[in-house]
């Protein structure tokens, strides 16, 4: 293998981990924008009450979606450093 | 009060009567009670003995038909209980374990095996007074009934069957002599066609009334001995034992799948045919059982070595008669009886030869199968917690519904696992290692993993269901409010989670990303469930308003309930994560661990 072809193969294995780390970005995105939309549901279901579930019940899925939104803040951090 | 409950204390109110009015009577049906009690223990032994050794010999000693006769044959004689070798037999069938061909070449064997009941009765049982050793048998059978290992207690067992069926023997011969004395039975003896079918018939009931055809011989074998029953009457009703024998198997294979009728279906032909065919050939089987006594040396005057020798050679006759007719036999009964739509349900519907050809169909059909594992443990979970699946699936208020419903929901969950999730599950594992020796990438590879682990959660949440149901029966119908209401609670907590991720079996989720994340939701609910369920047992406890008992059972099935809850959570993240492996990592990279779970309280 010759220089060129080390070089060739060095620049793909990068935009491969390039577009590796863009698709991730892009779907903690996605991912943030759902959880997002999931907690402004649940708070307006707490807030107005639900048939389905008790408010205690819908505090402890308010949390859950709290703490995962805050890891994906870690993760986003992570993948843009 | 039912109509069954006013026949039963009819038939009791006349037993009584008969108990009371007749000594001779009353010993003759103490026998048969003590026999049949005998039966029960014998059974009950070899059953702990056995221990699954019996299984494997089955597994390996019945790929062909001759192997699977003698089987049949030899651990019918060994054991004296031909029921027994059904139900192994039964059980096998339904798990798809052995062919229905096979199965009723067991029966076949069974048949033969059994006669020698009859030569173990006519020779020892009739011969010799038994009480002598059956006393101490009983006696070492009891001692070793109370011992720890479990051989020892089946020894125990069978020691004390055997001693209780020849105590048994003994107390119906004695009831027979007391007779002598006060009526002739022989002068109800009757002759030629009529007799035959009228004992026949007689024989039938007998066996139908004590459902077990070997206490209808040993009682005609002690009527024989006694001169009480005629040789020709006796031979009539040893035919109706054995055509009464087959509704006790008609009766047993009411309530189990499709095999298992399929195979008492083939036991009532073979021993109705062998009948007919003994009823027909009356004459020349009679001629040679007295070659046979002759050629043998056996007195002309022993009928009852000639019962058994004549109960041995027409069920011979009708193996001999139907053995070649066992192919057409086990396709007629397929076609007579067709599978149901439920249990063509338990069948693999989406794992083919052609879709193993590439990774991606593979795959495919793989998930597609395990979806369908979860549908069928769906139902199984369900019925473990004596619910109905529509209950679970559309009540609107699944805490009134489950407070408000004392129904009982009879399943063997070992069997119906058998019959409903086993086949599937190896068919799935039996797929994915033969694909896994083909080439596919790193991602698919991973992607099989990940499914076969979601079956293997999903059987595992069967198995724990199955220890939360042993106190649940008791302690949802359970005077006790405070009990019956946290035992709804776990009913409750299982229920809810089976709701909940039912959406995803169905497909009804944006995408698995966002599905796997709630997941997280329906555990962190769990976990809470469980934590305040603790707290209320130590302030019910303290209030005296449950025992330490009812606690104890409460905290371990809680235990059971969280298991559950966790093997239906992770067989269904493993089966959204397989969707897509790479944007899987990331979801679970976001998923709330146990220690960020532990954080949140309310």
């Amino acid at each position: 293998m010759g220089f060129k072809d080390l070089v060739a193969t060095l620049d793909d294995v990068l935009r491969k981990r390039d577009k590796g780390k863009s698709l991730k970005r892009k779907e903690l995105k996605r991912l943030e924008q759902a959880l997002k939309k999931k907690r402004a549901k649940y708070l307006k279901r707490l807030y107005s009450g639900s048939a389905e579930e008790t408010p205690s019940q819908i505090e402890v899925r308010l949390r859950v979606v709290e703490a995962q939104l805050a890891k994906l803040r870690e993760l986003r951090a992570e993948a843009s450093l | 009060m039912n109509y069954r409950q006013l026949v039963l204390a009819g038939i009791l109110s006349l037993l009584a009567f008969a108990l009371w009015t007749s000594l001779e009577f009353k010993q003759i049906a103490a026998g048969v009670a003590i026999f049949l009690f005998g039966m029960l223990s014998l059974e009950n032994g070899f059953r702990q003995f056995t221990g699954g050794f019996l299984e494997r010999v089955l597994r390996q000693t019945t790929d062909t038909i001759p192997k699977s006769l003698g089987f049949g044959i030899v651990s019918t004689a060994i054991m004296q209980s031909s029921s027994l070798v059904s139900v192994i037999t039964i059980s096998f069938l339904s798990a798809g374990l052995l062919p229905l061909i096979t199965g009723i070449g067991i029966i076949f064997g069974a048949n033969l095996g059994t006669t020698t009941g009859a030569w173990l009765f006519a020779t020892i049982g009739m011969k010799m007074s038994l009480s002598a050793f059956a006393l101490p048998m009983l006696v070492f059978g009891v001692v070793l009934n109370f011992q720890q290992p479990r051989a020892l207690k089946a020894v125990g067992a069978i020691l004390a069957g055997l001693g209780f069926l020849f105590l048994g023997i003994d107390f119906m011969k004695e009831g027979f002599v007391s007779y002598q004395s006060a009526v002739d039975l022989r002068e109800y003896a009757m002759t030629g066609v009529t007799g035959l079918l009228v004992y026949t018939g007689l024989g039938i009931l007998a066996t139908v009334i004590m459902q077990s055809s070997h206490a209808t011989l040993a009682l005609t074998l002690a009527g024989l001995a006694t001169g009480q029953i005629t040789y020709e009457n006796a031979l009539a009703l040893a035919i109706g034992a054995n055509i009464g024998t087959t509704v006790t198997a008609l009766i047993g294979g009411l309530g189990a799948n499709i095999a298992g009728k399929r195979l008492a279906g083939a036991h009532l032909l073979f021993n109705t045919a062998t009948a007919a065919i003994a009823l027909i050939l009356i004459e020349p089987l009679r001629w040679s059982v007295d070659f046979l006594s002759a050629l043998m040396s056996i007195a002309e005057h022993d009928y009852t070595v000639k019962l058994a020798m004549f109960h041995t050679l027409f069920n011979c006759l009708g193996v001999a008669v139907m053995l070649p007719l066992i192919s057409r036999m086990a396709s007629a009964l397929e076609r007579w009886l067709p599978e149901r739509e439920e249990e063509s349900a338990a069948q693999p519907k989406y794992l083919n030869p052609a879709a193993m050809d590439s990774p991606d169909s593979a795959n495919a059909a793989v998930r597609r199968e395990v979806w369908h594992l979860f549908d069928q443990a769906f139902v199984i979970l369900a019925h473990g917690l004596h619910l109905h699946r529509e209950q679970i699936r559309n009540c609107d208020d699944l805490e009134a519904t489950i407070n408000n419903s004392r129904e009982r929901i009879d399943i063997d969950i070992d069997l119906v696992y058998r019959q409903r999730v086993k086949r599937l599950y190896s068919a799935i594992l039996d797929f994915i290692s033969g694909r896994m020796t083909r080439m596919s990438s790193a991602s698919s590879t991973e992607s099989l993993y990940r499914l076969q682990h979601a079956a293997s959660e999903m059987v595992e949440a069967i198995k724990h269901v199955k220890h939360l149901r042993k106190n649940l029966t008791t302690y949802m119908v359970a005077d006790n409010i405070a009990i019956r209401k946290e035992y709804n609670d776990l009913r409750l907590r299982v229920a809810m989670v089976l709701r909940e991720t039912h959406r995803f079996y169905e497909g009804k989720f944006d995408d698995a990303s966002t599905a796997i994340l709630e997941l997280d939701e329906i555990a962190v609910r769990a976990r809470v469930d469980r934590e305040s369920m603790v707290a209320r047992v130590t302030k019910l406890l303290g209030a005296k308003r449950i025992d330490s008992a009812m606690a104890t059972s409460l905290l371990n099935d809680s235990a059971y309930a969280s298991e559950t809850v966790d093997a239906i959570l992770t067989g269904t993240r493993s089966l959204l994560t397989a969707t897509d492996v790479e944007a899987a990592r990331t979801t679970e990279a976001l998923s709330v661990s146990d220690a960020g779970q532990a954080e949140i309280t309310v």
